[in-house]
């Protein structure tokens, strides 16, 4: 059975590559939290959440993301959160995956976009997401390092 | 007996921060192997994942890695590659899990390291790493977001 997780995951990427931001706001619980650690801001709401990929400046291109670079992992577990922020496993049905792909931003740069994510009846409840640019393998690390291509195979 | 993640996850920081890497070395498996998505690099066997922490430019730092901002998710699933490098869920008994940690750098930055894992016994048998580096929040983003901060 292909998991919740790998529908939703097209389903979201599907809506953010065709920029059809109604159908991604319908991908959201209404009390949707996400949050970027790297800079610390937190949105709340699809209505938040929708605007941030709608207003983008420079516009989001079409097929921003590049599903075939597409990983997704899926869990049985349930998050739980402490005070501190630590994440812990507790006993439930799998609500909960992690997922990276590449993203192309309006300068022609190239990110991978990595989510934590919570699901509630099919819809993202909670996702804390980083963004990670590409970078040119360095010098120093060539003789234990093997290199792989360009391209969305990394 | 399911895999204490956040115990080898901690082990694995632990010996970091305190520049002990015999004790690094050991936690990795013979077959162990890192990738860096965002270079292409891939690293073989727990000698050359020592050696890149160990000779890291312009020295190691001791406690550079904030064991208080770690999120670890770990799972009863077995991820299973396929062809395309997606990862599916199969059954199993639990040996993939994600953390996220901050650390600092040589020159005073700080990152974000985002590590998708599997574990096999007690030891990392396979790390997918990505670096993220911290950003100030942008001006234009200012009407959607709350004043509390996600950094830890």
């Amino acid at each position: 059975m292909p998991s919740e997780h790998e529908s939703f995951n097209t389903r979201m990427a599907k809506a953010m590559n065709d920029r059809d931001f109604q159908a991604y706001e319908a991908l959201l619980t209404d009390d949707y939290v996400g949050e970027y650690p790297q800079s610390g801001e937190v949105i709340h709401g699809p209505k938040n959440a929708r605007a941030i990929i709608e207003y983008y400046p420079g516009t989001l291109p079409r097929d921003t993301l590049d599903l075939k670079s597409a990983r997704v992992g899926a869990t049985e577990a349930r998050w739980v959160r402490t005070p501190t922020f630590t994440v812990v496993r507790a006993e439930g049905t799998g609500n909960v995956g992690f997922s990276a792909m590449q993203s192309r931003y309006p300068d022609g740069s190239t990110w991978w976009v990595i989510n934590f994510y919570e699901l509630r009846g099919g819809r993202l409840a909670r996702s804390t997401t980083y963004f990670a640019p590409l970078f040119e393998a360095p010098e120093w690390r060539k003789p234990y390092v093997e290199q792989r291509g360009p391209t969305a195979d990394r | 007996m399911p895999t204490d993640h956040e115990a080898v996850i901690k082990r694995l920081l632990t010996s970091l921060n305190e520049s002990k890497y015999d004790e690094y070395e050991k936690l990795l498996t013979d077959d162990y192997v890192e990738e860096y998505p965002q270079s292409g690099e891939v690293i073989r066997g727990p000698k050359n994942s020592r050696a890149i922490r160990e000779q890291y430019p312009g020295g190691a730092l001791q406690d550079r890695i904030e064991t208080a901002g770690a999120r670890v998710a770990a799972t009863e699933a077995r991820w299973l590659r396929t062809p395309t490098f997606t990862f599916v869920r199969v059954e199993g008994t639990g040996s993939a899990g994600a953390a996220s940690l901050r650390t600092r750098y040589p020159d005073g930055s700080r990152w974000w390291i985002v590590l998708f894992y599997e574990l096999r016994g007690d030891r990392l048998a396979r790390g997918t790493f990505y670096f993220a580096p911290e950003f100030e929040a942008p001006e234009w983003r200012k009407p959607y977001r709350e004043n509390e901060s996600a950094r830890p």
